[in-house]
């Protein structure tokens, strides 16, 4: 079947990616971003702040990020919003974080999909304590997805779902398509400018 | 011979402009206007290009690769990003798209998406590239074998 052709192809491409990409100390990049996490909490004091913290730095990380993905991993012109999906998973996730992540939970009109990550290097030793329970520890992720396929046209919203620092077996991030962007130019394009 | 490169933006600015040798500008007197008039048209090519092209899924090759009038050649390479590596040669060289390509995923990417300075969109009259871009650039174009 062509899907189940086009998931093995992109687990190739993510595999292969992965080798070529230079590596780094998973403990000093899991204890860099604990340090940065720790440092906004006291920059904001409010939860909520923080999380919307981290997702905007997710964002701008996002919109480089995608180019370096393009450049590195070589893979086309995705044809629909299930194969950007998939490469987001298979290839994305695997070249920077070298992390396996499944898609599932695709909605009816295929415009919303969860991606199940089961690993996610950013939470080793992490411990979330109480008092901090509303804090989306890893919210960078949502933010450099939604700011990645922002550039590639696919305006989203993501969020996570399930947490493994609260309890749940796996995490889950949501990723719902809100709209494809519009070629819009910049102001010197604009008639008597 | 290898005459200008241009790197636009999906937004249309130019980010990047570097002449190497150019025997007749016509419109010398306005730099800003002959990117846009560059820039348009390539964004009306590929209008065409798409309602005239296959049914079939859109590869990367798919779009406008060259330009070839008899005075010279024009090579362009598209990102899945928007952002645009127009070169012009003459007409002995023929295809420069790999060259594009390099330039994207290893000078481009490398020097500019990586440097923690830049922010997406800066470049051309909005700000500077970082130098190492221009340097590395002229290193590997001043190389190519059709540079002369």
């Amino acid at each position: 079947m062509s899907s189940s052709s086009s998931r093995s192809a992109a687990t190739r491409a993510g595999d292969q990616a992965w080798t070529k990409m230079s590596k780094m100390n998973a403990e000093l990049f899991n204890l860099t971003y604990g340090a940065m996490v720790m440092q906004l909490i006291r920059d904001y004091e409010d939860v909520q702040d923080v999380n919307q913290q981290l997702e905007t730095m997710g964002y701008s990380i996002g919109q480089k990020l995608v180019d370096e993905f393009l450049a590195k991993s070589g893979v086309g012109n995705c044809a629909n919003f299930r194969e950007v999906a998939e490469t987001l998973a298979k290839v994305g996730f695997k070249m920077f974080l070298g992390v396996v992540v499944e898609v599932t939970a695709w909605n009816a009109e295929g415009t919303a999909f969860s991606l199940q990550v089961y690993d996610n290097p950013l939470a080793d030793f992490v411990e979330l304590p109480p008092q901090y329970s509303g804090l989306v520890y890893s919210n960078i992720l949502c933010g450099v997805i939604r700011g990645a396929l922002e550039m590639i046209k696919y305006q989203v919203e993501c969020r996570f779902v399930k947490d493994g620092l609260k309890g749940d077996e796996v995490n889950e991030i949501r990723v719902e398509l809100r709209q494809m962007v519009d070629e819009s130019f910049g102001e010197e394009y604009n008639e008597g400018a | 011979m290898i005459y200008n490169l241009y790197i636009f933006d999906r937004r249309g600015a130019c980010l990047f402009y570097r002449e190497w040798c150019r025997p007749l500008n016509t419109l010398a007197e306005d730099p800003e206007e002959e990117k846009k008039l560059m820039f348009g048209m390539l964004y009306s090519i590929k209008g065409l290009v798409a309602a005239l092209g296959s049914k079939n899924a859109p590869s990367s090759s798919d779009g406008l690769n060259h330009l070839r009038t008899n005075a010279y050649t024009l090579h362009h390479f598209e990102t899945l990003t928007g952002l645009r590596f127009v070169l012009n040669t003459d007409n002995s060289i023929v295809d420069m798209r790999g060259h594009l390509r390099h330039i994207y995923s290893g000078i481009w990417v490398q020097h500019v998406v990586q440097n923690p300075q830049y922010k997406i969109g800066e470049g051309g009259s909005a700000g500077r590239l970082p130098p190492a871009f221009a340097q590395s650039l002229e290193q590997y174009v001043t190389n190519l074998p059709g540079f002369k």
